[in-house]
């Protein structure tokens, strides 16, 4: 590179654009033009490469791997919201057209309410009196309990890890 | 496909496209998303459908793997894990957009994880490489750069990093435009040509540099 010659990363997105004052330069400047023209057969070199051919049984074995998982879940919410929309339809439909009995399930709502209320007060004061007589041991169970249901977890969900590094939106 | 075009009185014929109009417009989508109607079924857990999109773009995967990993084992493995990444999380695939680019954002992000855990490259890789490269197919039938050309290309080629090495083969091998290469390496696409000219500028230096010592 010689004194007043540019950068060649500027040079060549001069190229590109295909006018600019470094263009001229380069066209007077022996060392830039050789430069430009070693970019151009290089280009021409490299896009006259080509990808290798992939091992011959190379879809068989993916297949074979994939013959070996679970079919792929498909969720379809809108299907599944539908479904759920019937069914609560359907239910609305029978308690109104059986008459009275919209009443007789408000009762039993309510009822189911109250016993929910006594039965979590009542929890929580078996778990208080729990902790003040035998701390360690809980705590000890707890952690227990709070790693199989992680370990469940993931085995359910699988590895998504894919996705956020795949940087395409699903 | 068969389409079945009910006319409605109360509409004039003209408004009504007709079923060849239908079926032009249908073979227009399927042209543009050729991936589209086998990713549906391989959803429903047809599995030749989804042997039929892996036939379709196994080259460019195993190839961009290949370019990244240097070693045909391990290319070939990483792309095997891609597809079946790929086929485990379908239902997450945005049908829309290019089967093959999501795909290559799998395997490339695979081979950099891969890259990562490797501590650093056996020299029997490079000769593996280098023995596989030009024997692909097309460069054979093409012709086009001799063999010993296209050694030392490949050869400056490996030498690189593994940033300008997806670049330039993505580009220049693979004939990707800007805009999908930024996609597949989750860049802005005003980036990519400015990454290009770097790469490019680095593998005439290389190549200068070893025409000076050969």
């Amino acid at each position: 590179m010689t004194q007043g010659c540019p950068d060649i990363e500027v040079l060549l997105a001069e190229v590109v654009e295909g006018s600019g004052p470094l263009l001229e330069h380069a066209r007077a400047c022996e060392h830039c033009s050789a430069i430009l023209e070693e970019h151009r057969q290089l280009e021409k070199d490299l896009f006259r490469l080509a990808d290798p051919l992939p091992p011959p049984d190379f879809t068989q074995l993916v297949m074979a791997r994939v013959a070996a998982q679970r079919a792929p879940m498909h969720l379809n919410v809108s299907l599944g919201l539908a479904i759920a929309a019937t069914a609560f339809g359907l239910g609305i439909f029978t308690l109104a057209s059986a008459g009275g009995g919209v009443s007789t399930v408000g009762a039993l709502a309510g009822s189911a309410l109250i016993t929910a209320k006594s039965f979590w007060v009542g929890t929580q004061k078996a778990v208080s009196l729990l902790w003040a007589a035998e701390a360690l041991p809980m705590a000890v169970s707890l952690f227990i309990i709070l790693l199989i249901c992680l370990f469940a977890l993931k085995r359910l969900v699988g590895d998504s890890r894919v996705f956020s590094e795949a940087r395409i939106s699903g | 496909m068969r389409i079945n075009c009910v006319t409605n009185a109360a509409f004039p014929a003209s408004l009504i496209p007709s079923s060849l109009a239908i079926q032009s417009m249908l073979a227009d989508e399927a042209k543009a998303q050729p991936w589209k109607a086998d990713v549906i079924a391989a959803r429903r857990g047809n599995q030749s459908a989804f042997a039929s999109l892996v036939r379709s773009i196994q080259r460019p995967i195993f190839g961009l793997c290949l370019r990244l990993l240097r070693s045909e084992s391990e290319a070939s493995e990483v792309a095997q894990e891609a597809f079946l990444r790929a086929y485990q999380h379908l239902n997450r695939y945005d049908e829309n957009k290019p089967f093959d680019l999501w795909v290559m954002a799998i395997a490339r992000n695979l081979c950099l994880d891969l890259l990562r855990r490797r501590a650093r490259m056996k020299s029997e890789d490079v000769d593996e490489m280098r023995d596989t490269l030009p024997s692909s197919e097309k460069s054979q039938e093409e012709g086009a750069i001799d063999r010993e050309e296209r050694l030392s290309l490949e050869s400056a080629f490996s030498t690189l990093p593994t940033e300008d090495r997806e670049v330039l083969a993505l580009y220049y091998v693979q004939k990707r435009t800007t805009k999908e290469i930024a996609e597949v390496i989750g860049v802005a696409p005003g980036t990519i040509m400015a990454r290009l000219f770097r790469a490019r500028e680095k593998l005439r230096k290389q190549m200068t540099a070893s025409k000076e010592v050969s």
